[in-house]
């Protein structure tokens, strides 16, 4: 009798323990951060850069066919 | 001995049940006991989105606006710097589309920050908050109606990120 109490005690402290560090590893907060979402803001990779790199790829089209 | 092992089993299954069903109640009221946060999240979702619908106008549109202005510069015989001109005067709307939506992510992650330091009591300026939120809502609309002047459909997503920005103003 007391070996089965010991037992289910035991099997109580290893399932407790892997509970305990699931929650301890886990964000109690899971919601999502806006960093995450949009990834951080980079002025380099921003859609004005985009915007630039478009102007160039017309720049470049431009003096092509004015040199034909 | 064995008589006692089914008993047994049952009881430490119904206590696992128990315990998970507390830790599973506990992170969804940690999950959504923070509305401030939900709606920053779903704001950044909806920005994204919409991110990703410009992202599909700008490949698509602009190489034929760029192709169309240069069919249009040798038809009328105009100069280099002419051309060039004329180019910039119609990508104008899309410049200031891709600004706004810059602005958008700036502002978010800044009003995130914002909140992050009021909620560790290291501010308490809410005002700084509330207008960053008042700026986002503006280049929003401002979006909105930049999108129409192109002749778009407005993306769900930027309605969504009207409502969420105009919910925030109100929680805080």
């Amino acid at each position: 009798m007391i070996d089965k109490a010991v037992i289910i005690g035991k099997l109580f402290e290893i399932v407790g323990g892997m509970l305990y560090k699931a929650l301890k590893d886990s964000k109690l907060d899971p919601a999502k951060r806006v960093i995450e979402v949009l990834g951080p803001y980079d002025e380099s990779k921003s859609e004005k850069a985009k915007m630039l790199l478009e102007d160039l790829k017309f720049i470049v089209e431009m003096e092509k066919r004015y040199s034909e | 001995m064995k008589r006692l092992l089914l008993p047994g089993f049952f009881v430490f299954f119904a206590s696992m049940l128990i315990l998970g069903g507390l830790i599973g109640s506990l992170s969804g009221c940690a999950s959504g006991g923070d509305p401030v946060r939900r709606a920053l999240e779903k704001t950044a979702i909806g920005v994204k989105e919409a991110k990703n619908v410009w992202a599909g106008i700008r490949e698509i549109e602009l190489p034929a606006l760029q192709e169309q202005t240069l069919d249009e510069c040798m038809e009328k015989e105009l100069t280099q710097g002419e051309c060039k001109d004329l180019y910039f005067e119609r990508i104008k709307v899309y410049y200031a589309i891709a600004e706004s939506l810059d602005m958008a992510h700036y502002l978010l992650e800044s009003i995130e920050r914002g909140y992050d330091a009021v909620q560790a009591g290291r501010s308490s300026d809410y005002d700084k908050m509330l207008r960053e939120i008042g700026e986002c809502l503006w280049h929003i609309e401002f979006i909105m109606r930049k999108f129409r002047e192109i002749d778009q459909r407005i993306p769900d997503a930027l309605e969504s990120v009207r409502e969420y920005l105009n919910l925030l103003q109100r929680r805080l």
